[in-house]
């Protein structure tokens, strides 16, 4: 059976992102499921955030048109990642232990509640939340 | 396998048996009042064809990294969310 994982935003942003550092790693991630090796999960939040850093991308460059976001996003949803509602306290309950915000904590709870990893690509959450959940894992260390 | 015809009738009728058809590698197309109006085919296509459309349309966003989109993002929304922890 495939590998069974959540991918928050930055890695799938990421991914997206030729110049950014991790560029390579988080593609991997993303061609893997892509190629069916992976399954993926994520909590409900995880397109609105596609959607936000898309548009934040989209003021940012005019190579970027309002027209190119709409299909980047549509395409997105043709990845058909699997999304899992969280709790709202349960969120809030990882973000106290955790010391993150409820958005990050979303991710952390949803891969405690299925007992499976999740892949960031976000260099300060991991810093700061590495240490305190086992189940968060850096874009670039292998399984 | 090959590309197999149907009615709307026909294939409502019979959607396990089209399904199997597909996931054993063919495609299905459905027709209404004699003229074919949708396919259906396998999923894992469409999937690798959606990564391939965001590669290639990721050319668009050289230059920017993960600060001036994801981290901007949040930035955004979390300014206004998070209020500073109590003393």
């Amino acid at each position: 059976m495939s590998q069974r994982l959540v991918l928050d935003a930055s890695t799938i942003v990421a991914a997206l992102l030729p110049d950014e550092p991790v560029h390579g790693a988080a593609l991997t991630w993303l061609e893997r499921y892509a190629a069916g090796d992976l399954e993926v999960l994520a909590p409900t939040i995880l397109p609105y955030e596609l959607a936000s850093s898309l548009f934040a991308a989209e003021r940012r460059t005019s190579r970027l048109a309002p027209a190119d976001v709409d299909a980047m996003l549509t395409d997105l949803e043709y990845l058909n990642i699997e999304l899992l509602p969280v709790a709202p306290t349960l969120a809030v309950t990882v973000a106290r232990r955790c010391g993150c915000s409820p958005y990050d904590a979303v991710y952390l709870a949803l891969a405690e509640q299925q007992k499976v990893d999740v892949v960031t690509a976000d260099r300060k959450l991991h810093a700061a939340v590495a240490p305190k959940c086992r189940r968060l894992q850096w874009v670039e260390d292998s399984p | 396998m090959g590309v197999l015809t149907v009615s709307t009738k026909e294939a409502a009728r019979g959607l396990s048996r089209l399904l199997r058809a597909v996931a054993a590698g063919g495609e299905v197309v459905i027709t209404a009042r004699g003229r074919p109006v949708a396919v259906l085919g396998p999923y894992a296509g469409l999937r690798r064809s959606a990564v391939s459309r965001l590669l290639a349309r990721s050319a668009r966003l050289r230059g920017l990294t993960l600060r001036e989109t994801y981290t901007e993002a949040r930035r955004d929304l979390e300014k206004r969310s998070v209020p500073k922890a109590r003393s």
